[in-house]
């Protein structure tokens, strides 16, 4: 057969997950209220990670966020480093959407002990027109948030801007915020 | 059949942001057919190249997910309700802390680093054999941080192992070599999940077995079960990290199907049973399988890092008296009755009856007598010629009384030494080499030959307790 054979090379995949140069035009703004409830659902599901859907409403390149509605984790293998959705959850997420007059905007999910950056599994279920929104928990405590979108089935992550409704700056860490007393 | 498909949030940029979509159909495959032909957009998001359903898109009708119904053959009714739900998931797939460091010399060289630790965490390699090879291969995967570690073994540890087989101990001699090896191999990474298959690899088990895996480790001990792996792999098309060990020399390759060639490429077929001794004939040097196992070892973790020049199309020979390493090219056999280009192996083959090696020494049906037989016969003065076609070393650990000396190897020059006119019994260790030797006589017209079934190991156990077993 072909002299190629011995000659073989391994190629590692070039698994381009995100990059953090391109950044999406789309920002995000969250209603303080659903930053809190993703706070208090993020510290509850640790060690395992927690999961969640946005609803809001769009306007050009703008989301506002104006609810979570916190989600079980079905991942019934590894869920201190993966979640799941399931479809009748999925269903109701979308059911609930209707009544409420919003959108699905994209769902959030953490990453204990890990920053808040997508790993490959993520990239692999996103969702074109749904935020991937991820939260890092280091020690039960929620710190980084960061949200990221796709344009293409192929295309790598884009980072997404966030932003607190009232305040000014970008949103980078739930850490050292004010805590809110509204609740969702 | 009027019936309505409800669009999820993501795919509705393809229908005008229609949440709804109202077709006709009698079956759910005609419901996207119709579907697809008034939004054309949606097929590729839904629809992969070989027609089938996207596995990152679940279809439910009135609630039902339709794998556990007749898929895209569903019958619809009017008004049912057809629900396209895209899959969601993710998460970090992270390395803990404990991970980071226990692996952190994985991380400093940059050819794994944290991604490709990653890999070998999500790395699945089962190993075929928990002995000599698959001792040292599963421990060092095991501490390289492979996920998950499949074993397929089932024997039990016994004393003459330990002088190798490095996964057991003293204190678990009589144990399953499976039971043994999951005890260490927890101990060593508990972050690694250990997946036992304790039974004999056949052509009924063996590629359910190896489905799951990415890598398969040949650590066998005889050339039924190699053969099996390594058909097993290229049906499945997985690569196969060989390996194997004789007295003091070992080989290693990887044979990859579609990158390279097989193991039939290099020998068609199996020896007759017999000629080729097992390392229970022939012995090993301890320290061998530790250095051929380690070598399936790293190329196993190179194939899961997808880094490297892989072992594929070479044969790497090991001679640890002359600690010489060498180097075979190895092409693909056209001819090849696997992976050549007419094919006549196209299925999986029990070779276990005619191998006769490893545990299935048992050597071919026919002329044998069992031990207790033989004793009755010498108790009762037959005229009997008991043969010994061992080493001399193993003799001397050893030997029947009255039994006489001739290796194999010396047998056909000095058949003429050898008493035709009496029942002639052969024997050797555990009844392989004497099957052969039984055969070579026949052939020389000494018909009345007689194999001792299950050699000097059966003697020692059935008759004379007091003889030493090695």
């Amino acid at each position: 057969m072909s002299g190629q054979d011995s000659e073989a090379r391994l190629t590692s995949e070039t698994n381009v997950v995100f990059e953090t140069t391109v950044a999406s035009k789309t920002t995000v703004v969250f209603e303080t209220s659903v930053l809190t409830a993703i706070e208090e659902a993020a510290a509850t599901a640790y060690p395992f990670e927690g999961c969640g859907a946005l609803l809001g409403n769009s306007a050009g390149s703008v989301r506002r966020v104006c609810a979570s509605l916190h989600l079980p984790n079905r991942e019934e293998g590894r869920p201190r480093v993966r979640f799941e959705v399931s479809p009748a959850d999925y269903l109701s997420v979308e059911d609930e959407a209707d009544r409420r007059g919003l959108s699905l905007l994209g769902f959030w999910h953490t990453h204990p002990d890990h920053p808040a950056l997508p790993s490959a599994t993520d990239r692999q279920f996103a969702w074109e027109g749904l935020l991937t929104v991820i939260v890092s928990v280091p020690e039960r405590r929620p710190r980084e948030i960061t949200a990221w979108e796709v344009t293409g089935p192929d295309s790598p992550f884009s980072p997404v801007l966030l932003r607190e409704d009232g305040r000014n700056g970008i949103l980078k860490s739930l850490a050292g915020r004010p805590r809110a007393t509204q609740e969702d | 059949m009027p019936v309505e498909i409800r669009i999820p949030t993501p795919l509705r940029r393809f229908t005008g942001e229609k949440a709804h979509i109202d077709v006709s159909a009698d079956v759910l495959e005609g419901a996207l057919t119709a579907l697809f032909s008034q939004h054309p957009g949606l097929k590729a998001q839904l629809v992969d190249e070989k027609g089938g359903i996207r596995s990152f898109v679940n279809i439910y009708v009135n609630g039902d997910d339709i794998r556990f119904l007749e898929g895209a053959s569903t019958p619809l009714a009017e008004g049912d309700k057809i629900a396209i739900v895209p899959a969601i998931a993710g998460g970090s797939g992270a390395l803990s802390r404990e991970e980071i460091a226990r692996y952190s010399r994985h991380l400093l060289l940059p050819e794994v680093a944290v991604a490709g630790q990653q890999k070998l965490k999500n790395g699945r390699v089962l190993l075929v054999g928990a002995g000599g090879l698959g001792s040292p291969a599963a421990l060092y995967l095991a501490a390289a941080g492979v996920g998950t570690i499949g074993l397929v073994d089932f024997d039990v540890v016994d004393e003459s192992n330990l002088q190798r087989q490095i996964l057991h101990d003293t204190t678990t001699i009589g144990q399953p070599k499976l039971v043994s090896a999951r005890r260490r191999l927890e101990a060593l990474n508990p972050h690694v999940k250990v997946e036992l298959f304790e039974e004999r690899l056949t052509s009924e088990n063996v590629l359910s077995i190896f489905d799951g895996f990415d890598v398969v480790l040949d650590g066998t001990d005889n050339f039924a079960t190699r053969y099996l792996t390594n058909d097993a792999c290229f049906f499945l098309k997985k690569p196969n990290v060989y390996g194997s060990i004789f007295r003091f020399e070992g080989q290693a390759s990887v044979f990859w199907p579609e990158k390279g060639p097989c193991y039939r490429c290099l020998y068609p077929s199996p020896p007759p049973p017999g000629l080729v001794p097992s390392c229970a004939e022939g012995g090993v040097l301890g320290v061998l399988p530790g250095v051929v196992g380690a070598l399936q070892a790293t190329e196993a973790l190179k194939i899961l890092l997808g880094t490297g020049r892989p072992l594929t199309g070479r044969l790497l020979l090991y001679d640890a008296l002359e600690l010489s390493f060498s180097e075979l090219k190895l092409r693909r056999d056209p001819a090849c009755p696997l992976c050549g280009e007419n094919r006549t192996i196209t299925g999986l083959v029990d070779y276990a009856e005619f191998c006769g090696l490893g545990r299935g020494d048992e050597p071919p049906a026919g002329a044998e007598i069992t031990p207790g037989e033989l004793d009755t016969w010498v108790k009762r003065g037959d005229p009997v010629e008991l043969i010994d076609v061992r080493e001399p070393h193993e003799a001397a650990i050893c030997a029947i009384d009255g039994a006489r000396l001739i290796p194999l190897a010396s047998l056909p020059e000095r058949v003429h030494e050898i008493d035709g006119g009496r029942t002639i019994v052969v024997h050797c260790k555990s009844g392989a080499r004497s099957a052969r030797a039984v055969a070579l006589l026949k052939q020389a017209g000494l018909t009345r030959t007689y194999n001792l079934r299950g050699g000097i190991l059966a003697w020692a156990r059935e008759v004379d307790p007091s003889l030493p077993v090695y």
